[in-house]
């Protein structure tokens, strides 16, 4: 963008020289500006607290929380995840608690101003530990981190 | 004049060509990180009620020690690979909070209601525990475990007993984990 700014403050130069130089007989000329809006997304992690589960209970499903997300507005974003560091399941120990999420893949930036839009609501980044799962595995805290990676 | 619009013209369609090409391509990532949490809690309960013959029939003439099985089992079910207890208590006799195991629980005591002064020493029994130590293993909410309770009476107990037909006891059990 400096670049472009010099070139046109030079050749604004010469247009007041040369209207100068030819100040009788007037001329209309057309100033090309450009400008490239960068696309960015700016993202924040979250949690996807689970909390308490009874191995005799229900499916458990929670939404996470604490995930921020804001795009340039009108960018394209695929958002994808690397399950995890073991193929989705939380880790306790020896011991592994298989869980499930759900996400929305693709969403449009709405801009990260003071008034951006925040996408974290569109992206509805939900998780889910089956019963059987739970009841399959022994009692204690289990744990996770998964990396969720935005292209665009 | 003429190439100062020209070069103009090339600034722009060099300006147009990029901003097409960026579209086309991601130019970007960003990364965070998502932590998932879970406590998975400790859960014990029982799956269906013990029970023996009602009246057990003591012979008093066999001189060997008398074992009755259940008649439907203590089951217990627990959460995968939680150790527990079974605690055995006794209405009549002096067991109070004993380890169930395959070697049995002593100071368990029948006594006669109508005669409340006679008694019967008996030995109550979890077969089911395998290491004799009285510790079970919980195999999950969807698979019980079985005691395997049973009562003994010795043969000497047995043959010193006077004859009532209303002997009973209250056994207590009581699961900790």
């Amino acid at each position: 963008m400096k670049k472009y700014l010099v070139v046109l403050a030079v050749m604004a130069f010469f247009v007041v020289m040369a209207g100068g130089a030819y100040a009788q007989s007037p001329t209309t000329l057309n100033v090309g500006v450009t400008a490239k809006i960068k696309t960015n997304c700016v993202v924040t992690g979250g949690t996807l607290a689970f909390g308490d589960i009874d191995a005799d209970g229900a499916d458990v499903n929670v939404n996470a929380s604490g995930i921020s997300i804001k795009c340039t507005k009108g960018t394209s974003v695929a958002v994808s995840d690397d399950d995890g560091l073991d193929s989705n399941k939380m880790q306790s120990g020896e011991n592994r608690l298989p869980y499930t999420t759900t996400y929305t893949a693709n969403l449009t930036g709405g801009g990260t101003g003071g008034g951006g839009t925040e996408l974290a609501t569109a992206l509805d980044f939900k998780g889910t530990v089956a019963a059987a799962a739970a009841a399959g595995v022994p009692a204690g805290a289990y744990a996770d981190t998964i990396i969720l990676t935005l292209t665009y | 004049m003429r190439k100062m619009l020209s070069l103009m013209a090339v600034i722009t369609a060099i300006s147009v060509i990029s901003h097409n090409a960026l579209a086309a391509t991601p130019s970007g990532f960003a990364n965070t990180n998502v932590t998932v949490t879970a406590r998975v809690n400790v859960s014990c309960q029982e799956a269906q009620h013990g029970s023996f013959p009602n009246p057990l029939t003591i012979d008093t003439q066999v001189t060997s020690d008398q074992i009755f099985l259940h008649s439907t089992d203590e089951l217990v079910k627990c959460t995968n690979g939680t150790v527990f207890t079974v605690k055995i208590s006794s209405a009549n006799g002096t067991a109070l909070d004993q380890a169930c195991t395959s070697g049995g629980v002593s100071g368990m005591l029948l006594r006669s209601a109508s005669w409340p002064g006679d008694t019967v020493a008996y030995t109550f029994m979890c077969a089911g525990d395998t290491n004799g130590a009285g510790r079970f293993t919980g195999a999950g909410p969807t698979v019980a475990k079985a005691m395997g309770i049973s009562i003994k009476i010795a043969a000497a107990d047995a043959q010193a007993a006077l004859a009532h037909a209303d002997y009973s006891d209250t056994v207590t059990m009581t699961i900790l984990y």
